[in-house]
């Protein structure tokens, strides 16, 4: 679990006109919307005596901790404390509050304190409003997982064959894997063969052994892309954004943009067929164990397919490096002692926070 | 919870020729699949390429074959097939650690260890079952929520019953001193019982004779195997073996298979059964109850009697298994949950190296090999 990426909160249409609390990396957030509709995401806890600010109510642009009655505007700073009648919060009265892109029916936060310029962006989606291209509303899974363990499922063009009898249980073809690197990914793509044609029943995505073409590739530790070309015209490309819950559960965001079946009437049908390979991969993953990835390779007998997902794990690797990986030991231990926020940008440009910042492994403790 | 012995797994009729089983006991996954032949196999549950559960798989030509890239493992534990690597042979390392298994008395029971075969402990037999004018029923499996050392001691514990068990008429103890007999996986007391102190509540599965002393005993073999004889006035016996599995510091699995030798007909097993479970659940309400759930790790934090001396023998035994390196380092365990796949070392283990499951960790002993 690493901070200083874009990670998915909850999807709009959960963000109404209440606060909604929400957990990430076993840590607590609250999120609510200001008068204009913006999102903002701040840390949970109230730093006065631990009050949920996500139990409390949105005022006049800020949010009101239920228990004294702290204000806290979507920058974080408090705009009022109740019990104090004269002057200003000091300048200590505030929590963290996190950059904030709402985007494809999610709403994003950056959980992380890097200044602006050097913040890995957010992932784009290149079809989004292209012509002759459909983007389906964002279907949201809860497994028991490790994140990581989800991503490197994606990166495995070897489980088809097995895990997924409704697609066909398409098996690779031999030497045909194409690998791509970019800046905080790798990709891959292959031509896949010997379908078991009893699919779907839908023409369009009746896959063509001669010509069915897939691949994916990972954006930063939470980004997962599939790429399935099913007959040389019709597409599906998927992104799926993650947000590890803790360290055994696991949030999906998946976005599924197609340039076939564009009948708006058809995105029910284009779920369901979604959602039944999805649980195909659960059963999976649910049942890995141990739950976490292990620390070293040794660990498991990885094969030549495998070298998609160990590319991402020296990237978790570089972004350890850098001290932006999660002492997910600490944390475990600290339990319910300590209230732990991730930084926020805001603490690299101002001094006296209050919550302790989250433990974060260094190169030299890994 | 202790390596390097016999402990059941689950019963014959659990395990069909179609699916394997999971199996989670002594804080490892195991999975159990039966080959053509019919024969039982356990091995680890893990996978050695990416940790899917092959218990979440198929049964496949006398293999287990991983759900997740259909790695076939045979009952050796041998990897036969890896599909991504077309026409080559798996590496040496492909492998998972697979144990010795016995099936008898409708339990398929496996050697979890990695003792040579001469080492080894022996597996608590029905002494009865090929004698003549005895009875079989069984087994039985039922789960408590306790940790199975206190359902051992139980079992070796004169005393409770008088408290106990009012469905078996509240026998007394009618001795000051157990006499123990001693052997080198175990503990034995026969002892007299006197008067029954809840006549009212007894529940009698056979007809007693008027006078003579109701004589009973028990003894464990091994940690996790406990047998308890009652000879009832009027030569009415009853031996009971219970084989146990231990699932977590709050959980037991227990297997459990009577032989008596009266009221022979086979159509009275259920009946009987019945009357068994019944003093069962008198037990399972006390030791589900216990406090601290581990029995304590010195007899300083509890009050011994005499008629606690069989319980006592037994925990001198766990010492001598624990000094061999036998006990799991349950602490390590609980730290490394989720993080670690450990596997019980196989006695292949010592015979091969280049696993790639991680060895259980143990407590080290004075004897540790």
């Amino acid at each position: 679990m690493h901070i200083n990426f874009w990670y998915p909160i909850c999807t709009g249409e959960e963000l109404q006109d209440k606060p909604l609390r929400v957990t990430l990396f076993g840590l607590r957030f609250a999120a609510f919307r200001d008068s204009s509709g913006a999102a903002n995401v701040l840390a949970d806890t109230c730093i006065h005596r631990g009050g949920s600010l996500s139990k409390g109510w949105i005022k006049d642009d800020c949010l009101v901790c239920p228990y004294h009655g702290w204000e806290y505007q979507g920058n974080g700073a408090c705009a009022t404390i109740p019990s104090q009648k004269k002057g200003k919060p000091p300048a200590r009265a505030k929590v963290d509050s996190y950059p904030v892109v709402e985007r494809y029916g999610i709403v994003f936060a950056f959980l992380g304190d890097l200044p602006e310029n050097e913040r890995p962006p957010m992932y784009e989606i290149p079809q989004l409003g292209q012509e002759g291209w459909r983007a389906s509303t964002p279907m949201v899974n809860e497994i028991g997982c490790y994140m990581e363990r989800a991503i490197e499922n994606g990166l495995d063009p070897f489980h088809n064959e097995f895990v997924h009898p409704s697609q066909g249980k398409p098996q690779l073809i031999d030497g045909s894997m194409e690998i791509e690197e970019f800046p905080y990914g790798t990709k891959f793509m292959a031509r896949f063969g010997e379908i078991d044609d009893k699919l779907t029943g839908l023409n369009e995505l009746r896959s063509d052994p001669a010509q069915l073409k897939a691949g994916s590739w990972y954006y930063g530790p939470n980004t997962l892309v599939t790429d399935i070309q099913f007959n040389g015209v019709n597409n599906f490309i998927q992104y799926a954004f993650e947000a590890p819950i803790d360290e055994t559960n696991t949030r999906t965001y998946l976005v599924n943009l197609r340039n076939c079946m564009l009948d708006p009437e058809l995105d029910e049908q284009v779920a369901k067929i979604n959602q039944k390979v999805a649980l195909e991969d659960f059963a999976i993953l649910e049942n890995l164990w141990p739950i976490r990835t292990p620390d070293s390779t040794n660990k498991e007998l990885l094969t030549e397919g495998d070298v998609i997902l160990v590319r991402y794990r020296e990237h978790l690797e570089e972004w350890r490096q850098k001290g932006w990986q999660i002492d997910r030991k600490a944390l475990r231990e600290a339990g319910c002692d300590t209230a732990y926020a991730i930084p926020c940008p805001g603490r690299r440009t101002s001094g006296n926070w209050i919550l302790d910042p989250v433990p974060l492994l260094t190169s030299a403790n890994s | 919870m202790y390596i390097n012995f016999w402990y059941p797994i689950c019963t014959t009729e659990q395990l069909n020729e179609e699916n394997p089983r999971r199996i989670e006991m002594l804080g490892v996954r195991l999975v159990a699949f039966r080959d053509d032949a019919g024969n039982a196999h356990v091995l680890a549950d893990t996978c050695i390429h990416r940790g899917g559960s092959l218990s979440k798989g198929k049964v496949i030509d006398n293999c287990v074959r991983c759900p997740y890239h259909g790695w076939r493992f045979d009952g050796d534990g041998k990897c036969v097939e890896i599909p991504s690597m077309e026409g080559k042979a798996p590496p040496a390392r492909a492998k998972v650690d697979s144990y010795p298994v016995e099936e008898k008395y409708g339990i398929v029971f496996a050697f979890l260890g990695d003792l040579p075969e001469s080492e080894r402990p022996p597996l608590q037999l029905v002494g009865e079952l090929d004698q003549e004018g005895w009875q079989f029923s069984g087994p039985i499996d039922f789960e408590i929520e306790a940790y199975y050392e206190r359902s051992i001691e139980n079992g070796l514990d004169p005393v409770h019953n008088e408290f106990v068990h009012p469905a078996q008429g509240a026998p007394r103890l009618d001795e000051d001193q157990l006499t123990i007999e001693s052997s080198e996986w175990g503990n034995k007391f026969v002892a007299t019982f006197g008067e029954l102190t809840d006549k009212e509540s007894h529940d009698q599965v056979v007809e007693r004779a008027a006078t003579g002393d109701l004589r009973a005993g028990s003894w464990h073999t091994g940690p996790n195997a406990l047998v308890t004889e009652i000879h009832i006035p009027g030569n009415n016996s009853f031996i009971q073996y219970f084989y146990e599995a231990p699932l977590s510091k709050n959980g037991t699995r227990i297997f459990f298979v009577n032989m008596r030798n009266n009221n022979l007909d086979p159509s009275l097993d259920s009946a009987m059964n019945t009357a068994f479970m019944k003093v069962a659940d008198e037990d399972r309400v006390v030791i589900e109850g216990l406090w601290p759930k581990n029995t304590p790790d010195t007899l300083t934090k509890e009050l011994m009697t005499p008629g606690d001396a069989a319980v006592v023998k037994f925990r001198e035994s766990l010492k001598t298994w624990e000094e061999n390196g036998w006990r799991i380092d349950m602490k390590k365990m609980a730290e490394d949950y989720g993080d670690v796949a450990y596997a019980i070392p196989c006695p292949a283990r010592r015979e091969s190296k280049n696993w790639v499951l991680d060895p259980i960790p143990l407590i080290p002993g004075k004897n540790s090999a």
